[in-house]
């Protein structure tokens, strides 16, 4: 998955746990930038009485590297607290829910933001309101009006929104982490000697009809960037813990103690998930983006890279040699680590520097497209990923395509790469995801309802 | 005599990583540890810790702007990391901040106070 469970401590901790950063420039608004950090994977919509919220006790950033030094210049704090009006009963709700300060809703969330730089930190905005989650049409009947109720205006210009949305990643994880079998080239698969596909499939969403927690922000460019001539921007979230915890402290309640420290964090997708090695991903996790160099070599000699060839006998032989000749993948270097200088493709740029570090990386002054593709840049959609990223973008098929040597001619011009690199994917498009992608903020579709989900 | 050795944060923002990226106190560790810590905060303890940490403590400062119910309840309560081996380091928690503390003969009197 993007970045779901992807690491052994995390997986333990949903409510902490990152799953999809996203970052471009606003389609109807392209002087602000949007910024998406979703949290709490494979939410199950009926999944009640006890309905998914923020943690009170994790504190959620979206972190912003202005100068390329992969350190955060500034950082969006989100800390929620939850209010419970009657704790004497079971029910997260006692009548159907018409308005944010519904009386008949028993446990609602509500959050602070601050914008924390070198020069300190401010709270742009308190006690905003998260919607509730989507329980069914007798619980939230408009539930359309209770999440845009939960759209909040900040002083200075944007607008945020945390709480439940559908899930708009999309990928095919049964077929992934059955040793790599896409289904549409699942006849081609060595499948171990058992020969048990014969014939192409479609792809199956997997996080289909399945919700997360967003924290939504959109901000004016002019607040992200440190200058208009320096409009690449580096993008990570994080959430952090503090140090100490003690079960049943007092009252069977939880007590937490110390400082925050982070226990995930997601700049591009997939790579803790696929380029970070098990023993390794929970480090990773703990640590900024500036420490990044230390698993470079994981990209410039990626582990599915060498997995491709083999899994699929007779259809990558080009990376095959490839992979043999040692040679660091100085491209996946430039689309993970550093950006990709100008000079490479025509009329882009999202370098940051020399500094290694995985973030997403955004190039402010690239207009919105007004005919995206989702395969981005390589689709020739230099306003989609790698340049930040947007909901609908298939970072699966590009990150595959990618690795499969696709982009490897972009650093060594006689390189040509297999016929198969620029047709792998897991078969999936946005039309997988049966809640649409919206055109205004936030974005991702309406958290699906517990009642008619899944069907 | 005691001592300190822990590096500040950076003010603002959750606790920086020392050296090369990892905090002295694993997030394990210190869930193993909390319970032995409080049950070694005896008055007697405490009083050690008063007396030990304006010789020479630093305190990791909180996370500025952030606030909330666990870290207001927090505020009361001290918790106190007795690191492995002998070497008499301890990591004092209340509230959102960490203060190190190198006091071998307090590290000492508490593992005794557990036995």
């Amino acid at each position: 998955m993007s970045s779901h469970r992807e690491a052994p401590e995390i997986s333990k901790d949903p409510v902490a746990d990152s799953t999809d950063l996203y970052a471009f420039v606003s389609p109807d608004q392209p002087d602000t930038v949007t910024l998406i950090a979703n949290y709490i994977p494979l939410e199950e919509p009926p999944g009640g009485p006890n309905f998914y919220e923020f943690g009170d006790d994790v504190l959620y950033e979206i972190n912003i590297d202005t100068n390329g030094d992969g350190d955060a210049d500034i950082s969006y704090q989100f800390s929620f607290t939850t209010k419970v009006r009657n704790p004497d009963t079971f029910l997260y709700n006692t009548a159907p829910i018409l308005s944010l300060n519904s009386a008949s809703w028993n446990r609602r969330q509500f959050y602070t933001i601050t914008r924390v730089t070198d020069a300190g930190s401010e709270v742009i905005a308190s006690d905003l309101a998260c919607p509730p989650c989507n329980i069914g049409p007798l619980s939230t009947p408009h539930y359309d009006k209770l999440a845009a109720e939960a759209v909040h205006a900040l002083p200075g210009g944007g607008q945020v929104f945390a709480g439940q949305r559908a899930e708009g990643f999309y990928v095919d994880l049964g077929s992934i982490f059955d040793l790599g079998n896409l289904r549409p080239f699942e006849e081609l698969h060595n499948q171990f000697g058992m020969h048990v596909f014969t014939q192409p499939a479609p792809g199956v969403n997997d996080t289909n009809q399945k919700n997360v927690h967003s924290i939504a922000l959109q901000v004016p460019t002019s607040a992200l960037v440190a200058s208009s001539t320096t409009p690449v921007i580096g993008v990570w979230t994080a959430a952090s813990r503090q140090n100490v915890r003690l079960a049943g402290a007092a009252d069977a309640q939880r007590l937490d103690i110390g400082p925050w420290t982070q226990v995930s964090r997601l700049g591009n997708p997939l790579f803790n998930e696929v380029i970070v090695p098990m023993g390794s991903k929970d480090q990773w996790n703990a640590l900024p983006p500036s420490s990044d160099k230390n698993f470079a070599s994981h990209v410039a000699n990626p582990e599915l890279a060498a997995l491709l060839p083999i899994l699929y006998p007779n259809v990558f032989p080009s990376l095959a040699a490839l992979v043999a000749s040692g040679k660091p993948r100085a491209d996946l270097e430039a689309i993970l680590l550093t950006g990709i200088p100008s000079g490479i493709v025509p009329g882009f740029t999202n370098f940051t520097g020399t500094v290694q570090a995985d973030m997403l990386r955004l190039n402010t002054s690239i207009a919105p497209s007004s005919s995206p593709n989702i395969l981005g840049v390589i689709g020739g959609d230099l306003a989609g990923f790698p340049n930040g990223r947007r909901v609908f973008d298939d970072v699966v098929t590009i990150e595959l395509r990618a690795i499969a040597g696709l982009t490897y001619p972009l650093v060594d011009s006689s390189f040509t790469p297999d016929g198969a690199a620029s047709k792998v994917t897991d078969g999936l498009t946005p039309s997988s995801v049966k809640a649409p992608f919206l055109s205004t903020f936030p974005y991702l579709g309406v958290a699906y309802d517990g009642f008619h989900n899944p069907s | 005599m005691p001592g300190n050795d822990q590096p500040e944060s950076r003010p603002g923002r959750p606790d920086a990583p020392d050296g090369s990226g990892r905090s002295h106190v694993s997030r394990r560790s210190l869930l193993g540890a909390a319970g032995v810590s409080a049950a070694g905060l005896a008055a007697g303890a405490f009083g050690g810790l008063a007396a030990a940490a304006p010789a020479g403590a630093s305190t990791t400062p909180a996370a500025r702007g952030h606030g909330g119910a666990d870290l207001r309840d927090s505020d009361e309560h001290v918790v106190v990391h007795v690191h492995g081996g002998r070497g008499g380091d301890l990591d004092v928690f209340r509230g959102t901040s960490r203060t190190r503390v190198h006091d071998p003969e307090l590290a000492a009197r508490l593992r005794r106070t557990l036995r």
